[in-house]
């Protein structure tokens, strides 16, 4: 699955937010995601994607979370 | 420890300020917690106490570790570590596992909720000391953790030496 599409996934499953209104460059924050919801977004995509996050800053979009994600 | 003797006024003003200092490091120092403790009750942490906040910090995000490493880091004995990894183990949020290399070393590591709540914790404290220096100057910054170093130096002494007398 592209990694965009497992993002999607954890946003509607985690935080009911509807596939539809996630863009690349939407920002998290037109997304109504607050930190603690990107603490339990990054632990649920660690599991699926079977990644290790580290503790980056400055993810501030979607786009920018599929790349960060992408070149790990 | 001997006073440092200096002209009647001034030593009035430093022992005022001396007092204030005191009451200044104890009700900060309670505060912090105070806060602390609040900022424990969101969903990613929701049931922990601090000790056992600091236990999941002690063990590191992707970290395997055996027990007695742990309990060096919290500066608890193996006892104490393994009854609060037992308790957050039931909790869900630490998981023990033998170790590939030797079977009778227990290895001690977080789970998803584990991760979820030791990073919870981390952000709670980026944004709380952000927001609290906020008001500072640089050069005040600076001026601050290097006093607060030569204080809290002092009181890790001072824990060393009540930590051998008993």
């Amino acid at each position: 699955m592209a990694t965009i599409d497992t993002v999607k996934e954890v946003l509607q499953e985690n935080l009911d937010i509807d596939p539809e209104t996630v863009q690349p460059e939407s920002t998290l924050e037109s997304l109504g995601i607050d930190s603690l919801d990107m603490v339990e977004l990054i632990c649920e995509l660690e599991e699926r994607c079977d990644i290790e996050f580290g503790e980056p800053e400055g993810i501030d979009t979607i786009g920018k979370l599929v790349d960060y994600i992408e070149s790990l | 420890m001997q006073e440092e003797m200096s002209p009647s006024d001034a030593s009035g003003a430093a022992r005022r300020r001396r007092a204030d200092l005191d009451e200044l490091l104890s009700s900060t120092f309670n505060t912090v917690l105070r806060v602390e403790e609040r900022a424990l009750q969101n969903k990613l942490t929701d049931g922990l106490t601090i000790t056992e906040m600091h236990t999941i910090d002690a063990i590191g995000l992707y970290e395997r570790n055996p027990m007695n490493v742990v309990a060096a880091r919290l500066d608890v004995t193996l006892a104490t570590l393994t009854t609060a990894v037992a308790k957050l183990e039931r909790k869900g949020f630490v998981e023990r596992s033998r170790s590939e290399e030797d079977r009778r070393k227990v290895l001690v590591s977080l789970t998803k909720a584990g991760r979820a709540a030791y990073r919870s914790h981390r952000l709670f404290h980026r944004t709380m000391v952000e927001s609290a220096l906020e008001g500072l100057s640089d050069e005040e910054e600076l001026v601050l953790a290097r006093s607060l170093n030569k204080v809290k130096r002092f009181f890790d002494e001072q824990a060393r030496e009540q930590q051998a007398a008993s």
